[in-house]
């Protein structure tokens, strides 16, 4: 497995969609391609879980706990106070070649204030959709996240066997907006 | 009872609270991220409207001499009326409010009016136009006249003088509250900004001398002056109906009459549905004109002859989709004038109303060259990107049906970011004709099953209000 460099990521944004080692991010802001990766920006859409009113949330059940959905357009900041959680979204929409895969980690600048982008950072080959980010505040005081700002990076990694594409498949497909896990199965509440 | 000075400060008083009431509302999304630049406008103007009311009715009431009220009860009747008056207006800004708070970002198609908007700013004079959106009960679309706000603003100017103005170049339109999140049937809303633009330009006066003189063209002797009257007043209105229709297909292509049939199920309703004699006619309720709004068939029919105009030049690009829309429009272009029909609330004996409908309709055969001639100098300039849809319908499609964004287009070794028209028409003929061929790309779904189609409907609609949000940051 290697990691794909700036030039290999240009060759694969300028393939044909129906090649299926295509790579599609947009909208896509060309300096924010380094030479091993590339810096995804944050969306502006959330989504706040709400604290139960019980013990604990067993993963394992469909559960009745709700969500509130929050829009900031650009322009405007959302207050995370300190120790909370909320999931956000890439603004990129990414198609991935069904030979790569990716991670997105964290930028250094925004993880040094205690901020941490996603606990799970794996995306497989042939994904298409905004990423979900699941955003912690782990510092002792609130922190403002803007719409627009770099908060990620994705290192793209070429698979040494790949297996080919005959449909899509995969859990989520296709979001724009976060979104909460599936097997939870939780209603979100639209509100301001 | 006279009315006494404390039966002022009473009623004075409850005004206050009553505005202080809505005012507070329209205060308190300064607190939240979410409502657009024109939605604060909005609010902001019925806040500083009632701190200037609350001020007025103040300063009004401490002015009053109790010992007038005993002197001449009937002045002092007459003068303290002002705050009925006022109340009265508060009542009218109260019914709008509520409404405008219902509709922050994540409730109405924020990117399709942003990319209408930007597209209706391109027109000469409406650079800085913008539109607040609202939330209607009723499942339509409408537009409240900026003129009936001005109007209205003027008249409280007249009792309280530091009423501020309403804020130029504020449209308001309004959508049902159900259809906030999709992005295909509130194409509508490009209709209701032509209202705005056919208001600003004040074409109804132009087209005012034309109306008259088709009238007595039509007529053959001369009318009744309240017949002439309302002969002219149904004419204009339905000039003004298609000069919006026509406005919507430049702003943002056939797309708004696929909304159009959609929105009032007139698929369903379509013309082959009887035939005689070799003439498809409609059923009644489509061929019928009404006073305020002309024949949805003939509406139809005048969308294609439109589309087909050099100045928009839309439909050699799409006639062949295999879309029943498509086939609907063609049908409603072949009807001739002679099947439609008006249906008034007039009240006239028979003859002499079915007279008049005939004539007034007659009149308004007469001025769709005009009305046409006012869509044009409204556009002068502006392209209705029916080109640049041929040229990327095909790979938009192709980004659709592998289930991406098509917000950034990579076309023979280029990329390319699309403009409005060109993402949301072939994205709403992909949706109409070629759904089948991304569900076939899925795994597990079937092209059968109501709720996949429901689901990957949903997601175009998605995918396409994302490629707009892109396109116009």
């Amino acid at each position: 497995m290697s990691i794909l460099s700036r030039s290999t990521i240009r060759k694969r944004l300028m393939m044909p969609i129906k090649d299926p080692s295509s790579l599609v991010i947009t909208p896509l802001n060309e300096k924010a391609i380094d030479p091993d990766s590339i810096d995804l920006r944050l969306g502006s859409h959330f989504l706040f879980p709400r604290v139960p009113a019980q013990a604990a949330i067993d993963i394992r059940k469909k559960s009745s706990q709700s969500d509130i959905s929050v829009h900031v357009p650009n322009g405007d900041q959302l207050i995370l106070a300190a120790h909370q959680t909320v999931l956000g979204v890439t603004l990129e929409f990414l198609k991935m070649p069904y030979d790569v895969s990716g991670q997105i980690l964290t930028k250094s600048s925004i993880a040094r204030t205690f901020m941490v982008i996603e606990t799970a950072p794996w995306v497989h080959p042939n994904y298409r959709g905004c990423l979900t980010l699941e955003i912690a505040n782990v510092s002792n005081s609130a922190l403002t996240l803007h719409p627009g700002m770099a908060i990620g990076q994705l290192i793209l990694m070429q698979i040494e066997d790949p297996e080919p594409l005959d449909s899509l498949a995969g859990t989520y497909i296709g979001p724009i907006r976060p979104e909460a896990p599936l097997n939870l199965k939780r209603h979100t509440h639209e509100t301001v | 009872m006279p009315v006494g000075i404390d039966q002022v400060r009473h009623d004075a008083a409850s005004l206050y609270q009553f505005i202080d009431s809505i005012a507070s509302d329209c205060q308190r999304i300064e607190q939240y991220p979410s409502y657009t630049k024109p939605s604060k406008l909005f609010f902001t103007y019925i806040h500083d409207l009632a701190f200037a009311t609350k001020a007025y009715v103040a300063d009004f009431v401490n002015s009053l001499d109790p010992a007038s009220a005993v002197a001449d009860p009937q002045d002092f009747y007459s003068r303290t009326q002002v705050i009925r008056t006022l109340r009265m207006s508060w009542f009218e800004l109260h019914n709008w409010v509520k409404p405008a708070l219902d509709a922050d970002t994540l409730h109405f198609p924020f990117s399709l009016v942003k990319a209408l908007t930007a597209r209706l700013q391109s027109l000469a004079g409406f650079k800085n136009a913008e539109f607040a959106v609202l939330h209607s009960t009723q499942l339509n679309y409408f537009q409240i006249g900026a003129r009936q706000f001005r109007d209205f603003a003027q008249e409280i100017g007249q009792i309280v003088p530091s009423a501020p103005p309403f804020p130029s170049n504020l449209g308001i339109i309004a959508l049902p509250y159900s259809q906030s999140s999709n992005t295909f049937l509130n194409i509508a809303l490009a209709h209701e900004m032509g209202h705005f633009v056919f208001q600003e330009r004040n074409e109804a006066a132009r087209l005012t001398s034309y109306v008259l003189a088709e009238i007595q063209r039509a007529a053959a002797q001369p009318l009744a002056n309240l017949d002439f009257v309302w002969s002219k007043d149904r004419v204009l209105q339905w000039c003004e109906e298609i000069y919006c229709d026509l406005f919507a297909l430049w702003l943002i292509g056939p797309s708004f009459s696929f909304a159009f049939i959609e929105l009032f199920a007139y698929s369903r309703l379509a013309p082959r549905a009887t035939q005689s004699g070799g003439t498809l006619a409609p059923i009644a309720s489509l061929s019928a004109f009404y006073d305020s709004h002309p024949a949805p068939a003939f509406r139809l029919g005048e969308h294609v002859r439109f589309l087909k105009s050099p100045d928009v030049d839309w439909w050699d690009k799409i006639e062949s989709g295999t879309s029943h829309y498509l086939q609907l429009l063609s049908e409603a272009e072949a009807l001739p004038q002679s099947i439609f029909g008006f249906s008034t609330s007039h009240q006239q004996s028979q003859q002499y109303q079915t007279d008049l409908n005939s004539i007034t309709l007659r009149a308004f055969w007469g001025v769709m060259d005009r009305i046409r001639d006012a869509i044009s100098s409204t556009f002068a300039g502006v392209s209705s990107e029916s080109n640049l849809f041929k040229q990327l319908r095909e790979p938009i499609s192709e980004y659709l049906s592998y289930g991406v964004v098509p917000s950034r287009i990579v076309l023979e070794g280029n990329a390319i970011t699309p403009s409005v028209a060109p993402v949301v028409n072939a994205a709403h003929l992909f949706y109409l004709e070629q759904l089948d061929t991304l569900i076939n790309r899925i795994r597990g779904a079937q092209v059968e099953c109501l709720d996949c189609r429901a689901l990957w409907s949903e997601r175009v609609e998605m995918w396409t209000s994302k490629a707009l949000e892109d396109i116009t940051a």
